[in-house]
């Protein structure tokens, strides 16, 4: 059977049973309340698209023990936007959140590196079928049927593997060597 | 015994002897004439018209009645006449304004009653242990009744025409029809066959009228005819024999019903003759209990335009016809197969007028109106942008209605309170609903989809689908009430918004809630009524039923359980029964919440709660008697209540 409190503020009229007439044990009143808030814009206000307001992350956060029974509800009422006079089709803001610019920098030195690496397989692997063009070792009408080397691909596999192999081992130097450069310049 | 003649011209017939003589034509001073004494209305009666009215309950033994030397005798008054021989009025001569009751009370038999064409305005009653009364002419005593509590009547075979014929009580009596043809513009009643003695003849019972019933006591009957042409409402009772049975003269386009109680069973053949309105002018031969069949067994059948629910075809007869329409509930008649027709009319018309064609842009034709298994499609062809179909006809079997592909403005004006329909029912965002009718889904099988396009509904609707489905495809409101007392209704968790809304009744029903909001506007004891819960299978999904209005209205659960209700008006909210709920909730204070005293409720979560300066009364509906609330573990924790006679636990 459960504890049916009726709060302080509840008037007990006669004849009842079961009621206890306060809030319940280390209880009290939960609630958040978020009244009143408003975008509000003097002058003209320019938008183009949907508008929309977001709440994100709306949490509660209890230091020491919050005990509860029942269910917790965030009732959002009445959330109006409300436009008056005219409306032009220009952005007018963006909003961002917790930007590092440290950590763009290195996401572009990353895409840099990565760049030169591809460029350098290419080469790589252009210059071997080339040499086994030269020496006849591979048909040149295998590359006419399949210019994106899938043919030689499989044909020299195991030269190929050994060639992206070396361009992993040096993608990851230049990626240590990228990361250190940029470390002492954030220190 | 005594023979008194009136004299002395208009006066009244009372405790006086001023107009009775012992002549003809002689000196009054004799009577007043009493149960022994026969009375004569003759030419020496008076030389000119004169009136004679009945006062103060006259008796004689046979009265005859003829016209003075010159114009019209006329009996006027509305005093009982008790008549204890015959009645033979002239065949002019006299006028008739009287309206009394007249009962013949004969114990002894040979007597006659002979109007030779006077029109009468009494009810007839024959009641004489032992008195036996044969028609002496043709009868005409029209919306009237002839009852026959004691004695012997009989037609003579001549032609009867009145309102109601009707014997009753337990004493010995027979009613003889001979060749008779008799008419009648109310009803047959033979409300008890104890002591009767029945003999049918040859005749022809015809009612002519546009409601009457025919109680029939399982006797055997030769031709039975329903004659009125538009649309004739007739309730048959009794496991009557018929010779032959039939339905004609059908004019218009008005739609009639026979509702049979018991099963019948025709020797002959069961006609049901076409009408000078094609199509649209039907009858619905029907059980008078919905969804239990009633047997016609015929050795044959000639059926048109007729629409059938709740019918066994049986005999010898094959039981097909043109353009039968298949209600429900019927077996071993053939129906005709489904066709979709469009309405390509202009302007604004009703549904029965000649408006169906086989395509959209066809020619209409009356044989194409859309029988309850048929599609009949609006399109944006005809009429035109701001049209009314009136859908005002009562028994009017809807089809399968499809407006889709209706983008200009359409209105159905649904004024008619006995709506079927049989099918979906999709509209479409132009088109408007109107009318304070009712319509009941009465599909027998498979779903049937209300797609209201966001438009209101302003009808009754109630759900009956008997082993069938009938759900929503969007959201529905209405303003009237809604009820479900057969089949399925499954929201598919649209929101559900009506004035009220009954599903008490012990037929098996289920209601699937979803998740849907219902919104109960209205009032009263029964804005949900559930209270009749037997064969009720209540899917609570997690739905919220939220009772708005602002003046006092009930609950009644029907010891079923649901999942949220929500005290959303200001009224008093009344809960009955003893139910379950995941949650009750308030959305408005001050207000009350009263709960039938001795009931318990049984709660997941109980959330009711007033705000300063505004509490919400909680209490029993009977001072001084609790109710129960109970709930399974963990706390409850209310505030700004004000409680009385609840018992907690």
């Amino acid at each position: 059977m459960a504890s049916w409190y009726a709060g302080n503020n509840s008037t007990n009229s006669g004849n009842n049973t079961g009621w206890i007439f306060t809030v319940p044990p280390g209880g009290g009143t939960l609630s958040l309340t978020l009244e009143d808030i408003a975008i509000t814009s003097s002058g003209s206000l320019s938008h183009n698209g949907s508008a929309s307001v977001q709440l994100d992350d709306i949490s509660f956060d209890g230091s020491g023990t919050v005990g509860h029974d029942g269910t917790f509800a965030l009732l959002l009422d009445d959330i109006d936007v409300t436009a008056s006079g005219s409306v032009q089709p220009v952005i007018v803001a963006e909003a961002i959140g917790g930007a590092n610019p440290w950590h763009e920098r290195i996401q572009k030195a990353r895409q840099i590196t990565e760049e030169r690496i591809r460029k350098a397989k290419d080469k790589e692997v252009a210059d071997i079928i080339q040499s086994l063009l030269d020496e006849g070792v591979l048909p040149s009408e295998v590359l006419e049927q399949n210019p994106d080397y899938t043919q030689v691909r499989k044909l020299y596999a195991a030269q190929l593997a050994q060639i992206a192999q070396n361009a992993a081992i040096e993608y990851e130097r230049i990626t240590q060597e990228e990361e250190v450069l940029l470390m002492m310049l954030i220190d | 015994m005594a023979t008194y003649y009136w004299v002395g011209g208009t006066g009244n017939w009372d405790a006086t002897t001023t107009h009775w003589s012992n002549a003809s034509g002689g000196a009054g001073g004799f009577g007043p004439p009493t149960s022994a004494d026969d009375v004569i209305f003759d030419s020496l009666s008076n030389a000119t018209a004169y009136t004679v009215t009945l006062l103060t309950a006259p008796v004689c033994r046979s009265v005859t009645v003829a016209g003075p030397a010159s114009g019209n005798v006329t009996l006027a008054g509305t005093a009982a006449w008790s008549i204890y021989g015959s009645m033979t009025l002239a065949a002019t001569g006299i006028t008739r304004t009287y309206t009394g009751a007249v009962t013949f009370a004969a114990t002894t038999t040979g007597w006659t009653i002979t109007t030779n064409g006077q029109t009468l305005g009494s009810n007839f009653t024959f009641n004489g242990v032992g008195g036996g009364w044969t028609l002496g002419s043709a009868y005409s005593n029209t919306n009237t009744t002839l009852q026959l509590t004691a004695g012997s009547f009989d037609t003579g075979g001549y032609s009867l025409t009145t309102g109601t014929i009707q014997t009753s009580g337990s004493a010995t009596r027979s009613l003889t029809l001979g060749a008779s043809t008799i008419t009648l513009s109310a009803s047959w009643n033979i409300l008890t066959t104890t002591g009767l003695t029945f003999s049918v003849g040859t005749s022809t019972i015809n009612l002519n009228g546009s409601s009457g019933g025919f109680t029939g006591a399982g006797l055997t009957y030769n031709n039975v005819g329903i004659t009125y042409g538009a649309g004739p409402l007739i309730s048959v009772g009794g496991a009557n024999t018929f010779a032959n049975f039939s339905i004609t003269g059908r004019s218009g386009l008005a739609i009639g019903y026979v509702s049979l109680s018991s099963n019948q069973i025709i020797t002959g053949t069961f006609t049901v003759a076409a009408p000078t309105s094609l199509g649209a002018s039907r009858m619905l031969i029907q059980s008078a209990t919905y969804g239990t069949a009633r047997t016609i067994t015929a050795a044959a059948v000639s059926l048109t335009d007729a629409d059938f629910q709740d019918i066994t075809g049986a005999g010898a007869a094959t039981w097909t016809g043109t353009r039968l329409g298949n209600a429900g509930g019927n077996s071993n008649i053939t129906f005709d197969t489904p066709k979709t027709v469009y309405w390509n009319l202009s302007g604004t018309q009703q549904w029965v007028a000649n408006g169906w064609a086989t395509t959209s842009t066809g020619t209409p034709a009356r044989t194409n109106y859309p029988l309850a298994q048929d599609t009949a499609i609006f399109t944006d062809n005809l009429p035109a942008a701001g049209a009314t179909i009136n859908i005002n006809s009562n028994y009017i079997c809807l089809p399968t209605v499809d407006c889709t592909a209706r983008t200009a403005g359409l209105t159905f004006s649904i004024t008619a309170t006995q709506i079927y329909a049989f099918g979906s029912f999709t509209l479409s965002s132009a088109m408007t609903l109107s009318g304070g009718g009712a319509l009941a889904w009465m599909n027998r099988s498979g779903i049937a989809t209300i797609t209201s396009a966001g438009k209101a509904w302003t009808q009754t609707v109630s759900i009956q689908p008997i082993g069938a489905t009938v759900q929503l495809g969007d959201a529905f409101s209405s303003s009237g009430p809604m009820s479900v007392s057969n089949g399925t209704f499954d929201t598919q968790s649209y929101n559900v918004t009506c004035s009220t809304f009954s599903t008490s009744n012990s037929n098996t029903r289920t209601l699937s809630l979803g998740s849907s909001t219902w919104t109960i506007t209205g009032s009263g004891t029964t804005a949900w009524n559930a209270s009749v819960s037997t064969g009720l299978t209540l899917n609570p999904g997690s739905s919220t039923i939220s009772m708005t209005s602002a003046t006092a209205k009930t609950f009644a659960g029907g010891t079923k359980t649901y999942w949220n209700l929500n005290q959303g008006g200001a009224g008093a909210l009344t809960i009955s029964g003893s139910n379950t709920f995941n949650n009750l909730t308030n959305s408005v204070q001050p207000t009350t919440v009263t709960f039938t005293s001795s009931t318990t409720q049984t709660f997941a979560n109980f959330n009711l709660n007033g705000i300063a300066g505004n509490l919400v009364t909680i209490n029993a509906s009977t001072a001084g008697t609790r109710a129960n609330l109970v709930k399974t573990g963990g706390n409850v924790s209310c505030d700004y209540l004000n409680i009385k006679d609840l018992a907690a636990a």
